[in-house]
């Protein structure tokens, strides 16, 4: 090639970008995409190019979740002894307990949440263990004991700042009962037997009620003094027990027993269980027409309360499971423990119903003791035998 | 002569022995009588039971068998050796007839009285078992144990009653007593010892008699963590404790051990990674322990006993980790 050729060529060349040169700085910011010297116009996705900001985001109002589970945990606390209390069926409930160890007793109003202490009154020696409050919560019975079995009885009134006072006239006490802020139930140790004794505090009075002609009794008071009172021997799985009545002080034999005898009665049926050749089974028996009946489930009666408005209903804390040989005395000893669940057993069509899985419910492994359902019948209450907490179900 | 004798002595005796047999409404022949069996021996009131004829000791079949209860025959079970009849409540019998009519013409009969007791004992061992614990002792060998009758509920008095206690076949208190309801033994080697009560009327006619096994329970160790606030924690330490702060304490319960060696001990020792613990506390079968190092576990061993009665001993321990 010639040499003017190239130079002509590389004249061109130049022009070229200097019109280019020229062009971008006449023609400004290209107005759109089209405009783009850049955009080849292959296709693809077209991008706006427009920076949208962001909206805000709408702010939540804040959310007060007021939907309490109905098994729930009502203390952190030991629980010794509790009640519920509600004055009309309009006015809330409060449930009363009082603290292991200090015998402190705090209310806690349900409809709220809120919980004050009523009685700071610290119990002698500091080993409270068991708590029985009158069915008004104007008063408690709180009984201490130290390494050995004795063991002293505090009761007081919970009307007048919550001082609590030491009786010394009760002497060692096996079992009792507050029946109202003026009488309290209690056995005692005699020649004769258990002494069962009502102390009336506005009298100073102690009256003998009745006597067992033994020793190692499980007493299960009735709602009032001369109402009918059950007792049955301590049960063991390697000993017999009976169940007797009393009623007005006479002593009456029920057509129940056998190894391993726990009990549960009403006015209508005994609830009970007895461990055949270390197997235990449950059974309900019929004052009226004498007629026993096995129950579906398989239940302690220490884990169980009746309905007070319906005769044949009756609440079991339980857990379908092959109890270890042994039983109950394994339970007793705290050996053994459940995972119960709660669940309603009806004499009259005979079934069980399932009321909660608690531990699906709450997470935690509940073994249900003391179990009661307060005079609303709204609520079933229980300590937790693991940690002795309390927690209520609502029915 | 001999003829003339052996005739006299059949005209004397067999017809006296014949009149005592109607007139005690039993057929006696050879030394067994006609009667009736019932299963169980004794029932207890409203107690399903059944009653049986007893005629193999008959020296001849009989054609036909009635049952008569309380004055009513029972067509329906004419000729059944086993009846199923309820026994009544508290202080109400049953009157049984037994009616074998013989070949010949002849009759016999026997009768039975049911008086259904509830004959309840309460065996108390005298064992220890800590005062939270909702069950009944359960006795060891050569622990004390306490046993009392209850008749009836308590409707029928002990003291129109004899008692005969037996311990293994063994009479109690030198063998019947009157209102004795109340008895005292101590638990005899072995897995089982056999319990009876004979209870007789006044006038030495049994009324009832009941029969148990009582099995000898072992001592066995329990732990409890005390909690200085609240008390005695109630679920036993089920082989390892962990150590949450500086120091716990801990109380041993010897289940099932006899209270005078509960009370009284010969050999009473708490050891800490084998090492005696010289325990301080006023309770011996409480022990404090603290934390001995930053992190690690200590074998805790507890052991009482009787040395003269070397089964009346526990030991037992846990591992406490921090």
């Amino acid at each position: 090639m010639k040499q003017s050729t190239f130079i002509i060529l590389g004249a061109l060349v130049i022009l070229v970008l200097i019109g280019a040169w020229a062009y971008m700085l006449l023609s400004g910011t290209p107005k759109d995409p089209g405009q783009i010297f850049a955009d080849l116009g292959f296709g693809g996705e077209e991008d706006s190019g427009v920076v949208i900001p962001p909206e805000p985001e709408a702010e939540e109002a804040p959310v007060v979740n007021m939907d309490r589970p109905r098994l729930r945990q009502l203390t952190t606390r030991p629980v010794i002894g509790f009640t519920e209390v509600q004055a009309t069926t309009t006015d809330p409930i409060t449930v009363y307990y009082a603290e292991a160890g200090t015998g402190h007793v705090y209310a806690i109003a349900l409809t709220s949440g809120e919980e004050t202490r009523i009685s700071n009154t610290t119990v002698e020696g500091g080993g409270a263990s068991l708590a029985s409050f009158s069915p008004l919560g104007d008063a408690v019975a709180i009984r201490s004991h130290n390494d050995r079995r004795t063991s002293g009885l505090t009761v007081g009134t919970l009307t007048n700042g919550g001082s609590l006072t030491t009786l010394p006239f009760i002497p060692e006490v096996n079992d009792f009962k507050l029946m109202s802020s003026s009488s309290l139930l209690y056995t005692t140790r005699s020649e004769a037997g258990l002494l069962a004794t009502e102390h009336n505090f506005t009298k100073n009075t102690d009256t003998t009620i009745f006597t067992v002609p033994f020793y190692e009794a499980t007493i299960l008071w009735g709602t009032s003094t001369r109402a009918t009172h059950y007792v049955y021997p301590k049960p063991s799985y390697l000993l017999e027990g009976y169940l007797y009545s009393f009623t007005q002080g006479t002593m009456g034999r029920l057509p129940i027993s056998g190894f391993g005898l726990t009990a549960l009665p009403n006015a209508a049926y005994s609830l009970y269980t007895l461990t055949n050749n270390f197997v235990p089974q449950s059974f309900s028996y019929s004052a009226a027409t004498g007629e026993r009946q096995p129950l579906p489930i398989t239940v302690l009666p220490e884990k169980c309360a009746w309905s007070m408005q319906r005769s044949t209903i009756v609440w079991c804390g339980n857990e379908l499971k092959q109890e270890e040989l042994g039983f109950p005395d394994t339970w007793y000893r705290g050996d053994e423990s459940f995972t119960d669940s709660l669940w309603l057993i009806d004499l009259e069509r005979g079934g069980a119903e399932l009321l909660v899985d608690t531990l699906a419910a709450s997470g935690r492994e509940l073994d249900v003791t003391n179990l009661l359902v307060g005079p609303s019948e709204t609520a079933l209450y229980f300590i937790n035998k693991n940690d002795n907490t309390l927690w209520m179900y609502e029915l | 002569m001999r003829y003339i004798f052996t005739f006299l002595m059949l005209t004397l005796v067999l017809p006296t022995g014949l009149l005592h047999a109607q007139t005690n409404n039993s057929l006696v022949y050879g030394q067994q009588p006609l009667s009736i069996e019932l299963e169980p021996t004794y029932p207890t009131p409203g107690e399903n039971f059944t009653a049986k004829a007893n005629d193999y000791a008959l020296p001849v079949q009989g054609n036909g068998l009635r049952w008569i209860v309380d004055g009513k025959p029972l067509p329906d079970v004419n000729n059944q050796r086993t009846i199923n009849l309820t026994a009544k409540g508290v202080g109400e019998t049953t009157k049984i007839e037994l009616i074998i009519d013989l070949p010949g013409g002849g009759t016999s009969r026997v009768t039975k009285i049911i008086e259904p007791v509830f004959l309840d004992i309460i065996v108390e061992p005298q064992t220890r078992t800590p005062a939270f614990y909702r069950g009944r002792a359960l006795p060891s060998i050569g622990s004390a144990v306490n046993a009392t009758a209850i008749v009836n509920g308590g409707k029928l008095a002990p003291n129109g009653l004899i008692y005969t206690w037996r311990m293994n076949n063994e009479a109690l208190e030198g063998g019947a007593v009157r209102g004795n309801n109340t008895v005292s033994f101590t638990m005899p080697r072995g897995q089982f010892a056999t319990l009876s009560l004979t209870l007789s009327r006044a006038d030495g006619t049994n009324l009832v008699q009941r029969l148990f096994s009582l099995r000898n329970a072992e001592p066995r160790l329990a732990f409890y963590e005390i909690s200085p606030l609240y008390g005695l924690t109630l679920k036993s330490i089920n082989e390892s404790l962990p150590l949450v702060g500086e120091s716990l304490s801990v109380r041993a319960e010897p289940y099932y051990l006899d209270l005078r060696t509960y009370n009284n001990p010969d050999l009473l020792e708490w050891k800490i990674d084998g090492v005696i613990n010289q325990n301080p506390s006023t309770n011996p079968y409480e022990v404090t322990i603290a934390r001995s190092g930053v992190s690690g576990a200590s074998a805790i061993n507890f052991h009482v006993r009787n040395t003269t009665q070397v089964l009346q001993g526990a030991q037992g321990g846990f591992r406490l980790t921090y």
